[in-house]
This record gives C-alpha cells, structure tokens and sequence, in this order.
C-alpha cells in the first residue's frame, strides 16, 4: 500500500512523468485490480449487511413494541440467531459467509439477553446482560479462531467490567472507588495483550494482524498513563502504586515492541504517555500561578515530544518503516 | 522491508519503461500517522500551555481585542518563519506547531471580540485564517491541521447561517475531488496529500463526532439553536446522497468500466440503494465515502478511517433523533438485507477466478 507514497514521491521529484503518473499507479500496483475490487465489494456487502441487520433486530428490541407479543418476539430474534447459526453449519467457519454468520450471532445474543429481561423483567442489573453475553458467547469465540469475535468479546467484557463498577460504585464508593476500575480494566487488557502477542508471535495465522494487539496496548497504556496521573494529582487518596505501575508498564512495553516484536504504533504511544505524566508531574509540582512554569512545561513538552519524535524516526529508520 | 517493497515497484515501473536508472534513496522520513498524532496532540498540550504563559504575562492579550489580533498575527509570522528556516529540525518543527496553535487561538479569541460574538463571521474569518496559514507553513502536519480547522470553522459559519445540512455533502466533494487528483501537475503534491487528509479528518468527523457541533452552537450563541428548514435538511441528505453516486460513476471510469456494463449497473444500482438509505441515514454517506475513496486510492489507513466512521455512525444513530426506533430499526434491517442479496448476487455473477484479474 505505500507504492502510493513512493510514486507520488518520485513523480513530486520529477522522476515519474506527470501524464504517466495514472499508468504508474497502475503498473505499480498502487491501484486495487478487478480481483481486488470483486473481494472488497463482497466485504463491504457481507460485513455491512450482516452489522446493520443485528444493529436493526437491538434496535427493534430496544424500541419494545407492543403490538407484537412477546412470543413472537422472542421467535422472531431466536429465528434470526438459529438462521445465523444454520449459514455457519453450511459454510463452515472457515469461510467469511460463516465466519460474518458468527460474528452476527454473537452480536444478536445480546439482543435476545435484553429481550428476555425486558420480557420477563427479571430484575438484573445492566452489567449482568453484558456478562451473561459475554459468558454466552464464549465457547463461539473459543472455537471460532477469529480475532475480531475475540476483540467483540473483550469489548463486552470491559462494558460489563464498568458497568459493574458503576452500580456499585455509589453504594460501596469506598470499596469500589474508580481507581480500582481502572485498575481492573487494565488488569483484563494487559492480560489479554500479554496472551494474545505471544500466540501471535508463535506464528497463530489468525492471530497475525496487528490491529488487535495495537487496540489492547492502546488500551493498558492509556489506563496505566490514566493512573499515574491520577497518583501524581491525589496522591493522598490514591493507592500510591499509579506511577510505579506506570513506569513498570513503560518498561515492559519498551523492552517488547523496541526489542522483542518491533511496533512503532506502541513506542509512539509510550512517547505520549511519557509527554503527559511529564508535563502532569510538572505543573503539579510547579502551581498554576506562576506564569514563568507555564512556559517551562511547555519548553519541557515541546522538547519531549520533538526527542520522541527523532527517536521514532531513527527507530523507524533501522527498518525503513 | 519497505526498502524491497520500494526497490520492487521502481522495478515494475522501469520494466513498463516509466523510470529509468537506478531507484532514488527516500528524500525524508515519513511520519506514520501515529507519530504524526502524537506530535499535533504534544504541539496542542503545548500550545495551551504557552497560552497559559502568556496571558500571564501580558493580560492585555485576553482582554484587547486588538492586543490578541497583533499578539496572534505575530505568533503565526514566528512559527511560519521557524518551520521555513529550519524544515529538518524535529523541534523546530515543534516549536514552530505550537507557537501558531496559540497564535491561531488568540486570533479566535480578538476576532470573537471584535466582530461582536457574531459566530457565523468569525467562524468565516477563520477559516480564511486558516486557508492562510495551509499555505503560508510549509509543514506536512500544520497542514492538515490547517485544512481541518478551516473545514470545521466553515460548517460551523454554515451551520450558524442555518446551511449547516449541506456542510456533510460539500466537505465529501471536496474530500473526493482533492483524492482524486491524481493526475494534477506534481508541483501540488505538497498541497494535495496534507489537504486531503485535513479534508478526510472532517468528512470523518461528521459521523463520529458531528452531534458535537449540533450540542455545542448553542451554548457558543447564548442557548440558541441555529434555525434548519426542512428543505435546507433534504437538500443537504440529497447532496450527499448524489456525492456517493457520483464517486461510484467516477470510480466507474477511471477502471474503464462503462456504465452499461454489467459491472456499471450492478455497482451503479449498489449505489443508489446505498444512496437511498443515507436519505434516512445521512451519516452512513461520509463514512462511506471515507471507506470506498481510501480503498479506490490504496491507502490502508484512509480505508480504516472510513471503518471507524462506519462504527461510529451505528453506535450514534441510535440517539439520532430524526426517526424513531423502530423506524431506525426497519431501515437497517432492511439495507442490511438488501446488502446481503446483492453481495449474494456479486458471489453468483461474479465467481472467483484463480488468478489476478485486471481492469
């Protein structure tokens, strides 16, 4: 995908002909084939078409419409999930049909866990649908070897995780204070980070995109840079463990992706974490009335970054990314 | 790797007798666009921070309006002149980002007490503010930023003047247009690429966080919501609407596909269906747009875009409040159905082949 770049390049320097630019792109494959085209527009039909049908079945569930009873309600989303289930039976989950097919069903198990306690009105709490959906869903993503049903699935988790913390938040603030969510939150991401970038590495094809774990690091670092900056700011109510965790995870993050599994996505993220813990650490320490410490923190940021930067860029260059 | 990649295109170009010679060493290091964001969102935090310094020092700055116009002017004239003398310095270029954010924003700030908090017109010189600078700072990142502020203070000049609905349908036209500018004389490259992605940003934006500018006009413009008639709403849906229909068209001559083909019809009436629901569903049409533009040019990265647009836009159209649920609930069942026929159909037309295929 980057031929772009380089003959956008070459024909800026003169190199490439400006009436040959078109044919460039062509011959240099910068431009998607027929071949190409047919598999995209199959994609973009089938995962479209298979995200609106079950974002359209919760979003008729969610409207609760008396007119229809509530069997055939329930009849009419479980015949969707069986029709779902009976294309993965046929197609295999080898192929995208069966493998959008799953994906859809597992997206409609939520719809039909809302539906029944609309129905029944059984009284549970919102985090128990996200946790029976996810628990329900679970031997689909375990057998399914699909990553993006298992991206779904931490998804829901974390939905439940938080919601979790959110009704028993007020009651048991003290217990269930919004530190130790996050501190849960980055407990489940860094955990499955950790699990899922050496599956990958052991060459698991599946499991061979960056994408995910890209999401789960932006999603442990962002939570571990969240609690050090809430450490530095109240450090008399915190744990006190905000900043060590931090740097712990700034560490384990340089060491993997500078030296273990190369990932310019993540170090820039660490650049940023360091920026921000930074440029917190400073202005607390600093105050806000002295208008000389702004213009130090934004020396000390704008330094940072521009150190960052360069260090990106040699790092990126060992590979020529 | 990339350098084999690179080495393996000048191949195939010299092969077709495109090039000559030897293949040329990369002139610059390319930011990915992560490096790229993590340098806006330090120049942003340092740019508060500079605001914070010097409206320390000099108050005059927050409370003149001609103080802030002069104190602004003179920022963006340093930063421009910092990022011209020294195009290769990470932190000049740093400096250089954050001296013109501030500067921008202590324009905002005179602009908004000269002109009388009238948002419309300050909105509207900003964005000429902004087409400035895009061309006054030669830097690939302020750039972008440039043509996105500029895009964003033009909707939100429409969208005060009550013309807001046909910001989506015209921000798509430029954003195709300017990526579809292939073939423009290369001089412009330098202009192209940043305003393409400074335009894909806010096409973007409209699904994923547009709602914003609808929430917060009011509260700019002292509780009032600015006035969009019916007909200025159909307008803006079908501009957008024939905006997707006519990438398709484009999208159809550029691979030398006739529109009476087989292939022109089937992708012509995928359009119109497409085109028919954003009537209903008009933040589906950008995130499409988004999508379908990234692929047709080879950017993996602009195609992501288009992808978090698109779940953007399902996660919010449920709040969307134009239609009912169980409206809601129908049109996407529906489309989604329509699309699973018609890609059961492509399937059927259209068998796979094993080799490579080419337009």
């Amino acid at each position: 995908m980057n031929a772009r770049r380089d003959i956008l390049e070459w024909s800026e320097r003169g190199l490439v002909a400006p009436q040959d630019l078109q044919t460039a792109l062509r011959v240099g494959g910068a431009l998607p084939a027929a071949a190409d085209w047919q598999r995209f527009v199959e994609h973009l039909l089938l995962w479209l078409g298979v995200v609106l049908v079950a974002a359209g079945v919760g979003f008729f569930v969610a409207y609760n419409w008396q007119d229809l009873g509530r069997f055939e309600k329930l009849a009419l989303v479980q015949g969707i999930v069986v029709a779902a289930l009976a294309v993965v039976g046929w197609k295999g989950l080898g192929h995208p049909l069966g493998k959008a097919a799953l994906f859809g069903a597992a997206l409609l198990v939520g719809a039909l866990l809302a539906l029944v306690g609309q129905i029944y009105q059984t009284g549970a709490d919102t985090f128990e649908l996200f946790a029976g959906w996810g628990l329900a869903i679970l031997p689909w993503a375990l057998v399914a070897r699909f990553a993006p049903l298992w991206v779904l699935w931490l998804g829901i988790a974390n939905l439940a995780i938080v919601l979790y913390y959110t009704t028993f938040g007020g009651l048991l603030g003290l217990l269930f204070g919004p530190e130790r969510l996050l501190w849960v939150l980055f407990a489940l991401n860094t955990v499955a980070l950790v699990v899922w970038e050496p599956l990958a590495a052991a060459g698991i094809p599946w499991l061979s995109g960056r994408w995910a774990p890209r999401l789960l690091a932006l999603a442990s670092g962002g939570l571990a840079t969240a609690l050090a900056v809430w450490h530095l700011l109240d450090w008399r109510t915190t744990s006190g463990w905000g900043v060590p965790l931090w740097a712990a995870w700034l560490v384990g993050a340089y060491l993997a992706y500078r030296h273990w599994r190369r990932d310019l996505f993540v170090l820039a993220g660490g650049v940023s974490s360091v920026v921000l813990v930074a440029a917190t650490f400073l202005l607390d320490h600093m105050g806000l009335d002295d208008s000389g410490g702004f213009l130090l923190v934004a020396l000390a940021v704008i330094g940072l970054s521009a150190i960052g930067t360069r260090w990106l860029h040699a790092v990126a260059a060992e590979t020529d990314e | 790797m990339s350098a084999e990649a690179r080495a393996a295109t000048w191949a195939r170009l010299a092969a077709a007798s495109l090039v000559r010679g030897d293949p040329p060493p990369p002139t610059r290091m390319r930011s990915p666009w992560y490096v790229r964001l993590m340098q806006g969102g330090s120049g942003w935090l340092g740019a508060m921070l500079l605001l914070g310094f010097a409206g320390g020092m000099f108050p005059d700055l927050f409370e003149e309006a001609p103080a802030a116009l002069l104190g602004g002017v003179v920022a963006c004239l340093a930063a421009a002149v910092t990022i011209r003398s020294s195009p290769a310095s990470d932190f000049a270029g740093q400096v250089g980002f954050a001296v013109s954010l501030a500067g921008q924003a202590l324009i905002a700030h005179g602009l908004w007490q000269l002109l009388d908090s009238r948002l419309a017109v300050v909105a509207a010189a900003m964005a000429g503010v902004m087409l400035v600078l895009f061309v006054v700072v030669p830097q690939f990142l302020h750039r972008v930023w440039s043509a996105w502020s500029a895009a964003v203070f033009a909707w939100l000049a429409f969208h005060d003047g009550g013309l807001g609905p046909l910001v989506p349908g015209l921000l798509m036209g430029g954003f195709v247009a300017v990526w579809l500018a292939e073939t423009a004389p290369a001089r412009f490259g330098a202009w192209l690429q940043p305003a393409g992605w400074g335009l894909a940003l806010a096409v973007a934006q409209i699904p994923i966080a547009g709602w914003l500018l609808w929430d917060l006009t009011p509260l700019i413009d002292d509780g009032i919501r600015p006035l969009h008639r019916p007909a200025v709403h159909w307008a803006g849906a079908v501009l957008s609407a024939a905006v997707l229909v006519a990438v398709t068209v484009r999208l159809l001559g550029r691979e030398g596909r006739p529109l009476g083909s087989r292939t022109g019809v089937a992708a012509l009436a995928a359009a119109l269906i497409l085109a028919a629901a954003t009537l209903k569903a008009p933040d589906l049409a950008p995130a499409l747009a988004v999508l379908l533009i990234g692929f047709a040019v080879g950017s993996r990265e602009l195609a992501r875009l288009g992808v978090v647009a698109l779940l953007a836009f399902l996660a919010h159209f449920y709040y969307a409040l134009h239609a009912t649920l169980i409206e809601k609930s129908l049109l996407m069942v529906a489309l989604g159905s329509a699309l699973l026929l018609a890609g059961a159909l492509v399937r059927r037309a259209w068998p796979h082949r094993g080799g490579v295929e080419h337009a």
